[in-house]
């Protein structure tokens, strides 16, 4: 934790001091509690400039962190995340057509409409689903419905007027924090309030879940509702932060398995927090490779998360470096 | 209940869905035809069924149809089947062998792996003055290596000392479709140019495929027909987890990699001429699981008519669909902008196959 935490504050204060110009840690501090003797530039890159996009960032890594450790317990399959609930799938889907069709959407109407479209999408999965309680039935519903999605936004993609919009709808696509603002943040950080009482309140019936329906009913849980709540507040954690920066990919998977094999335990309590956490670090890590790995030119996070993440799941899943690999 | 009766009760059963298999197959088989048949029929110049069939035989009434059908559209009407029957039953295996229902070529990286090399093949020539028919045969030999590569990748990096298990298998699996796919953006973003025809190998098309595409998958399909009829039993036991398997006299090991090894061919052939084609390979066998059940032997046949249903149908759909349709859009499309065949896959497929996992839970 403590290993983590300092990995954290040294990623965030990394990404608001490099880039053009890169900046000393005391020039950093000093733009952020305003102090006099900071150039009025600085003061605007460190603030203006990289904040938003670190906090936008960090938003985003840690809901995407959390909801991939709901969702791997709620529907019991490792592979579950946040891409099976139909929020990034919508909230694309939205964000291609305005941008394909030129529909008049300024600014932050854009992620207004992303959000909508991803609450709306979700909804829709949540309402396919909810009446059954078997989560591989859930898995593949969200699956379908995603997919079914997904090709809709290929076909606006393939039938756009406006070929000059692909690029931004790739981004889209991929996830990008290079559009992140405070007004983006504004929009996005309430939602975030949720996070603490989700964790607090879900962990101990996430891993009565895990003990499998049977179990859990006879403990008293009812397994169908329980299943329906965490699969709503999924659906309510990554909403907002898709709609901001994307379906940053690979986060919600990865950082739980990360956690699960560093802390070998799979006790949902512990896994839920460190994973968001951990998510967090892996998108500002990978943000800052996106925006300094190949300057000047500015490579979507989201394919870094991938490159960045892959081979650390990797190494860890090699028994004999990080022990005996616990039961996932 | 006496134990004749028992008995009795079992073996009409057994009958029962041994006949269902049969009704199963033979309606399959008969859409799967008219399908075709509908497929070579309709496009910019329509075709009555004897026409096709004059053309077909070599007797056209101008040399024109004779191009239409024969050049055209026969071979890519028979690519889309028997690329969306090796898929399909691609992952008939892959589910069952990795006892995941998400398991799918495009889950574990096989699809990525085929992609991945396709599009370095294709980045690295567009410079060149290769002729096209180099480019014909390089591109999918290029991604058939790419896909068994990332198979044999996934294999190998899950493999411990006891062997791979399932669940580290379809883990290393998702993590390395990410990066490879990721590896895959990296080449379209920094290339620049020519992106459309990558995002259509990406996405998975089958405009301007012809005979020579198909003479490099028919090898491959054939290839694979004895690795399938060996998978089959193997990998009925495997169903049943690995202690069964080893109770039953398997060595799990050597099973796991012989029935992985027959859907990597099958999965890689197939994307190597179609390209990334997704869902289809999670898709097609679940839907024949809701006609057949579990069983491999009847599962990969009605699996492979289905993917292959799916494909031709969502193949007509994409050549034949034009935006026009919809005047009220009133957009503007330049002639050619078809949309690919890949998105036509999840949007013929995934509300049936909602629809029967909601009617049969």
């Amino acid at each position: 934790m403590i290993v983590l935490a300092c990995l954290a504050a040294g990623v965030v204060l990394c990404s608001l001091a490099w880039g053009t110009p890169t900046l000393s840690v005391g020039q950093v501090v000093g733009a952020l509690l305003g102090s006099a003797g900071v150039e009025d530039s600085h003061r605007f890159i460190v603030r203006n400039l990289r904040l938003p996009r670190v906090i936008g960032g960090a938003l985003a890594g840690g809901m995407l962190g959390a909801s991939g450790a709901v969702m791997q317990d709620t529907l019991r399959n490792p592979l579950a995340g946040p891409e099976l609930i139909g929020v990034s799938a919508g909230a694309s889907l939205a964000v291609a057509t305005i941008v394909a069709f030129r529909l008049p959407f300024p600014g932050i109407a854009l992620p207004i409409a992303a959000l909508a479209a991803g609450l709306i999408t979700g909804t829709l999965i949540l309402s396919l689903v909810s009446l059954k309680s078997n989560p591989m039935h859930m898995l593949l519903v969200g699956a379908a419905l995603t997919a079914l999605i997904n090709a809709l936004v290929i076909a606006v993609i393939t039938l756009a007027p406006n070929f000059g919009g692909v690029s931004i709808i790739y981004r889209f696509l991929v996830g990008s924090l290079s559009d992140v603002q405070w007004d983006e943040i504004r929009l996005a950080a309430p939602w975030t309030i949720a996070l603490p009482p989700v964790i607090l309140l879900a962990g101990r019936r996430l891993n009565i879940l895990r003990l499998g329906d049977e179990v859990a009913e006879g403990l008293g849980v009812g397994v169908r509702r329980t299943r329906a709540v965490l699969f709503a507040t999924s659906v309510l954690l990554v909403a907002p932060v898709v709609a901001i920066a994307g379906p940053i990919g690979f986060i919600a998977l990865v950082s739980p398995h990360i956690v699960r094999r560093l802390l070998r335990t799979s006790d949902a309590r512990v896994v839920m927090p460190v994973a968001a956490v951990t998510g967090a670090v892996l998108v500002l890590a990978a943000d800052g490779a996106a925006r300094l790995a190949l300057h000047p030119h500015e490579v979507a996070v989201g394919l870094w998360t991938a490159l960045l993440g892959a081979p650390v799941l990797l190494v860890l899943m090699q028994r004999g470096i990080f022990g005996k690999r616990p039961s996932a | 209940m006496t134990v004749a009766a028992a008995g009795l009760a079992r073996r009409t059963r057994a009958a029962r869905s041994n006949l269902r298999y049969r009704w199963s197959v033979a309606v399959l088989a008969v859409v799967l035809v008219a399908l075709m048949l509908l497929y070579v029929m309709l496009g910019p110049v329509l075709f009555a069924p004897d026409l096709v069939i004059k053309a077909l035989a070599g007797q056209p009434e101008e040399p024109l149809h004779r191009i239409a059908v024969r050049e055209v559209r026969l071979p890519r009407v028979l690519m889309a089947g028997l690329a969306g029957a090796m898929l399909s039953s691609s992952g008939a295996f892959l589910q069952s062998v990795l006892r995941n229902p998400l398991a799918a070529p495009a889950t574990v990286g096989i699809t990525q792996g085929a992609v991945l090399g396709a599009v370095l093949a294709l980045v690295l020539t567009f410079g060149s003055e290769g002729a096209l028919d180099d480019l014909n045969t390089l591109v999918p030999m290029a991604a058939m290596a790419g896909g068994l590569a990332a198979g044999g990748l996934v294999y190998g990096l899950s493999y411990r000392r006891a062997g791979a298990d399932p669940l580290r298998l379809i883990l290393t699996g998702v993590v390395v479709a990410a990066a490879l796919s990721a590896a895959t953006s990296f080449l379209v973003l920094l290339s620049g140019s020519h992106t459309d025809s990558i995002i259509r190998w990406l996405v998975g098309s089958l405009s301007t495929r012809t005979w020579e595409h198909l003479r490099f998958l028919v090898p491959v399909a054939v290839l694979a027909v004895p690795l399938v009829v060996a998978a089959i039993p193997v990998g009925n036991v495997l169903q049943l987890g690995d202690a069964s398997a080893v109770n039953l006299g398997l060595r799990a090991e050597l099973a796991r990699a012989g029935v992985l090894t027959t859907a990597v061919v099958l999965a890689a052939g197939a994307v190597s001429v179609v390209g990334g084609i997704a869902f289809l390979g999670m898709m097609g066998p679940h839907l024949a699981r809701t006609l057949v059940g579990p069983d491999l032997r009847r599962l990969v046949v009605c699996s492979a008519l289905v993917g292959a249903i799916i494909l031709v149908a969502a193949d007509l759909m994409a050549r034949t669909f034009s935006l026009d349709w919809i005047p009220l859009l009133g957009i503007e499309t330049e002639s050619g902008s078809r949309v690919p065949v890949g998105a036509f896959t999840a949007l013929v497929g995934a509300p049936f196959f909602v629809y029967l996992l909601r009617a049969r839970a």
